[in-house]
């Protein structure tokens, strides 16, 4: 406390205070600043950790897989059968399956379920194996879709899916119940049969501790590489116990493992930039969990997301190439899992459930990504603190600061301004939901596609553009008198929207990390849009610029698009790690030629896609991105927009005086 | 301005009647949460207890369900519907209001030196307190336990040797124990103020003890007779506080140290958190209101600064305590002058804290990915930032009393204090 004071009183003396006030909107792009450079300190040698197994009644790949050559036979049996009834309706696709799994011993039941989005009929079938030695309280879930994420049929998955019940039904080592799932996607319809299993199923196996989604739609007999998906919806990671065992198993098995999309090239490299590539995908991947989708389904995820939300470790492991390693191979990973987390007493508790990998065996713990976050909320924490003493107020700019400039001249400003705030977070969260409100009524399918480009478009984006463009041009037209009172206003609005939305940043960082640090880095901006008389158009122009930067429908049209083209963030390493004259040409002739292939059309999609899945995201798969957006980004951007739109004549202390003269 | 307060009043009555009467399930959903009810004081286990009570069952001698004095129980059993409740909690609060508005009044007037915040801006603060507001919608029964509380330095403050205090303290110490520990600052202040008035002290302490020992034997006679003629409620009520028999998270600091430590010492660490909950009220009391030249100022603030460490230290702390501590702060408005955070900042501070409250514990709870510590931790800020506030308010009223008595003025003089 000595040292605090001294140290407060050493500052006071040598007038640092009026100065550090002043340089508020430096130190807060500074935070901002180091948020990434903490990011990228990440992957540097010794901050990170290698990966380890916590929980030890896991022991994996401890035994002897036999999911074999013995398999093979039926393998194939089942595999060429499904591809036989490929074409067929659904229904007759289940009853077949069904026979076969009642005759290998399962108990079996389909839930019906109707696409709201489509209208289809698509009921799910699942099959239950009551392990004879366990105490039928606790289930392992193998889910094998008919229809990949791309929408490619799932040829080798559920021919792998039905072999290996087959399998484990023979086993007697089970002390946990086996459920086969086979929805006909990963998304919606699993979804549904998460939420049926926890709410209203009449046959279940108790709760489930783990689930794995197979995925590998080829009919080929080799396989090249595993990918794996885990990343659920509203920051919800599985315990890094079981990606660590999955990983641990293939590579045990002889397989390389790719997480977050690393191509092939990538999947033997260790070294830093390798580290930060995957990194920088983590964060994007868990930001946008359940929102980005390549085929046209409005998010959905692959399948992991499905098991959000319930305590489930949920893992998609999805089979890729064709290559050297045969198909019993894949088998195998998800029998050693399974048996695994057959061994575990307890559920998942040991290790990190919040964690960023930088590779499969490399993780950084909460600890010490957390700082990047917090840096990021902290420069809004300091901006709007800069805002209340007075920083944003053009005028104010060749005066010293002084405390008597915060308090308002009358308490009646502060309520106005608290007011305000609260009428535009009331409208953004009613509309928000009007909003969400209308995905309830009005499917997802050609017909309304329409609809929804329009929202997407006339709604949001345009309108929001154009708000952002009317601090210029109300300069033109709009004149206030000098007042004290309105320069309280605009201040304790600028301040007080500022301060809640980092706030919500804040509150959000603790359970979905990347989520909080994309928003504060993207919105930055509205950090330093700055108020002024309206015939200073410079001001004006620069905080429309800031503010069509940090719009939140701006972004939404980039991120749209960008899903629809096919970046991979691996060339831009490759590039930037080996450059050369060469590989810059090259790269820029394939933009080039991707460019004059494109359809427009098909580009501006994107941003309905987004934004439709967002709407939805809540009744779909709980996914609450859509409502933090409406509760803290627009407000915040709304206030900031009436701001700077405020036209603010003096300076706070020229009223002062001036009042004084009077 | 005072022609305000009536009506600030009848707005709050409708804004706590009116909100839980259209959202009904406004006060379940707070109920559920550790941040407005505990095992001691939710008003669930209460309703629960009605029903019992209500089918000749008796609640004190079957089942631990209970832990509220039999002689509320006896009160909500006259209270079944739903509005009378809600219109019950309404008017408890804002009796509390009103309490504060005089209590702010006598203040002002003892106190002619320093100036007061007028009375509407307390009725306003009062009215829109979102702490008050939420601890009427959880249906927290500590509210009645505040309510006596200011009414009982009400009375000390309007009359130092009237009896009724102690009979309002043995009514507090009923309903929730803690309230015996203020048997030393209101016994120091009568004496006091009998030595100011040259009257002999000793009588007024023996009548004080005896006014207090004979209500509360009184009161625990009633209790005793409505739980049906068995001690047993003593255990339940008190009993569970003292040995902190229901390990449940909440607010406070006990918890976690009963969920980690091996069970052979949770009888050493019962007696040390018992012993800390007390240890700074004869200090405190001996401070403020022991030197001849305390006031009745000096006296309420010794009060509140033991109230605000009760409330750090003891077992099962929930809002509706921190919203006495909270609400009696405003009637120290001189002393704002010479606080280190000015209270626009501790009072940010303290909501941001309540605020991420929640979130921890449903990161913990409802996602399964976080765990206790992160829950606790945030209790550990809130009650930081509690007891940085307490000691603030402490400093500056040292400060205060320093300029005092060597009779400087501050508006001239530009001082500052440091402690060494």
């Amino acid at each position: 406390m000595a040292l605090l004071e001294y140290v407060q009183r050493k500052i006071s003396r040598f007038g640092l205070v009026p100065r550090l006030v002043k340089s508020m909107p430096k130190i807060s792009f500074l935070l901002a600043l180091a948020s990434i450079l903490w990011l990228v300190v990440l992957p540097i040698e010794g901050q990170f950790r290698n990966t380890y197994i916590s929980e030890n009644a896991l022991m994996p790949s401890q035994a002897y897989s036999f999911f074999r050559e013995s398999e093979w036979n039926f393998l194939r049996g089942y595999r060429d059968e499904i591809y036989k009834h490929r074409e067929d309706p659904l229904e007759e696709r289940n009853s077949m399956l069904q026979d076969w799994m009642r005759e290998i011993g399962y108990k079996t039941a389909i839930l019906n379920y109707t696409n709201p989005q489509t209208g289809e009929n698509r009921p799910t079938l699942y099959a239950i194996y009551h392990a004879p030695k366990g105490d039928d309280t606790e289930a392992i879930v193998l889910v094998a879709p008919w229809h990949t994420r791309e929408g490619r049929f799932n040829i080798g998955g559920t021919g792998l899916g039905v072999s290996l019940a087959k399998y484990f039904h023979r086993l007697s080592i089970w002390a946990k119940n086996i459920i086969v799932v086979f929805p006909e996607d990963g998304q919606d319809t699993l979804r549904n049969w998460v939420n049926a299993y926890h709410t209203s199923l009449d046959q279940t196996g108790g709760s489930i501790l783990s689930a794995i989604v197979m995925e590998y739609p080829s009919g080929a007999d080799g396989i090249d590489y595993i990918e794996l998906e885990y990343a659920g919806v509203n920051g919800q990671l599985p315990n890094l116990d079981i990606l660590n065992t999955a990983a641990l198993i293939t590579d045990h098995e002889g397989m390389r493992i790719s997480i977050h999309k690393t191509p092939r090239g990538q999947l033997w490299a260790t070294d830093y930039s390798s580290r930060l590539t995957t990194l920088l995908h983590a964060i994007f991947d868990y930001a946008t969990a359940g929102l980005l989708s390549p085929s046209r389904s409005g998010g959905g995820g692959s399948g992991c997301e499905a098991f959000s939300g319930w305590n489930v470790q949920a893992l998609t492991l999805r089979a890729v190439g064709d290559g050297d390693h045969d198909i019993t191979t894949y088998g195998r990973v998800v029998e050693a899992v399974f048996r695994s987390v057959n061994n575990l007493l307890e559920k998942f508790h040991q290790s990190y459930f919040f964690y960023l990998l930088l590779g499969p065996t490399f993780f950084v713990s909460i600890g010490n990504y957390l700082p990047a976050s917090v840096l990021a909320a902290a420069s809004f924490v300091v901006g709007s603190a800069s805002s209340l003493l007075g920083n944003h107020n053009v005028n104010n700019a060749h005066m010293q600061f002084s405390p008597s400039l915060i308090v308002p001249s009358t308490s009646i400003s502060p309520m106005v301004a608290l007011l305000c705030f609260f009428t535009v977070l009331s409208a953004s969260v009613l509309a928000g939901i009007r909003l969400a409100d209308v995905t309830n009524n009005f499917p997802y399918d050609d017909l309304h596609k329409e609809l929804y480009a329009q929202l997407t478009y006339r709604v949001c984006i345009i309108p929001s553009i154009v708000l952002s463009l009317w601090p210029t041009l109300s300069s033109y037209f709009f004149r206030l008198p000098k007042s004290k009172e309105i320069n309280d206003v605009a201040r304790f609005l600028n301040a007080f929207s500022l301060f809640c939305f980092a706030f919500t940043l804040i509150a959000l960082l603790v359970f979905h990390f990347s989520l909080s640090l994309l928003i504060s880095l993207v919105s930055l901006p509205l950090v330093f849009v700055r108020y002024g008389p309206s015939c200073d158009k410079n001001t004006r122009l620069r905080s429309t610029i800031f503010l069509i930067s940090s719009c939140p429908f701006v972004w939404l049209f980039v991120l749209g698009i960008f899903n629809k083209t096919d970046f991979e963030l691996d060339r831009v390493r490759n590039l930037i790690q080996y450059f050369q004259m060469n590989l810059l040409r090259k790269e820029i002739q394939s933009v080039i030629d991707w460019a004059e292939l494109v359809d427009i059309k098909q580009l501006l999609e994107g941003p309905v896609d987004l934004l439709y899945s967002l709407i939805s995201g809540y009744s779909r798969f709980q996914n609450w991105t859509w409502l933090f957006i409406v509760i803290s980004w627009i407000p915040a951007w709304l206030c900031t927009l009436i701001v700077s739109c405020i036209d603010v004549e003096c300076g706070d202390f020229e009223v002062d005086e001036e009042k004084k003269r009077r | 301005m005072p022609s305000l307060i009536p009506f600030i009043l009848i707005i709050s009555i409708l804004l706590r009647f009116i909100i839980p009467t259209l959202l009904p399930n406004l006060s379940q959903l707070l109920d559920q949460s550790p941040i407005f009810s505990t095992p001691i004081n939710s008003y669930r286990t209460l309703k629960e207890a009605v029903f019992l009570a209500t089918n000749s069952l008796n609640p004190y001698k079957q089942g631990e369900i209970i832990h509220h004095p039999p002689i509320l129980l006896e009160v909500f059993k006259h209270l079944q519907s739903p509005t009378l409740i809600n219109l019950f909690f309404a008017l408890v609060d804002t009796l509390f209001g009103l309490q504060l508005i005089k209590l702010n009044q006598q203040l002002s007037k003892k106190d002619s030196k320093h100036t007061y915040f007028p009375s509407y801006i307390i009725a306003a603060f009062y009215t829109f307190n979102p702490l008050a507001l939420l601890a009427t919608f959880a249906k927290s029964t500590y509210l009645i336990n505040n309510l006596v509380i200011i009414t009982l330095l009400n009375s000390l403050l309007s009359n130092p040797f009237s009896l009724f205090p102690y009979f309002l303290l043995a009514l507090s110490t009923s309903l929730t124990y803690y309230s015996w520990y203020f048997i030393v600052p209101l016994l120091a202040y009568s004496s006091r103020q009998a030595t100011n008035h040259h009257l002999p002290s000793s009588p007024i302490i023996v009548k004080g003890i005896i006014a207090f020992l004979s209500s509360l034997s009184l009161l625990t006679f009633i209790n005793y007779k409505l739980s049906a003629s068995s001690f047993n409620f003593i255990q339940l009520v008190y009993g569970t506080i003292v040995s902190f028999k229901k390990i449940t998270p909440n607010l406070g600091l006990w918890w976690y140290f009963f969920t980690e430590i091996f069970e052979f010492f949770s009888a050493f660490y019962t007696a040390i958190f018992n012993l800390y909950s007390f240890i700074f009220i004869v200090p405190m009391t001996m401070r403020f209101i022991g030197p001849s030249t305390s006031t009745t100022a000096d006296a309420l603030f010794a009060i509140w600064c033991e109230i605000g460490f009760v409330n750090f230290s003891r077992a099962y702390p929930t809002i509706t305590d921190l919203n006495l501590y909270f609400s009696l702060s405003m009637l120290f408005k001189p002393l704002y002058r010479k606080l280190k955070f000015p209270t626009a900042v501790s009072n940010l501070a303290m909501f941001t804290a309540l605020l991420l409250l929640p979130v921890f514990y449903y990161v913990w709870m409802g996602f399964n990915s976080g765990n206790a510590n992160f829950f606790y931790a945030m209790g550990l800020v809130h009650n930081l930032i509690q007891v940085l506030m307490l000691t603030d308010f402490i400093w500056s009223k040292l400060q205060i009393e320093y300029y005092d008595t060597h009779e400087i003025d501050i508006d001239k003089v530009n001082l500052k204090l440091t402690q060494i």
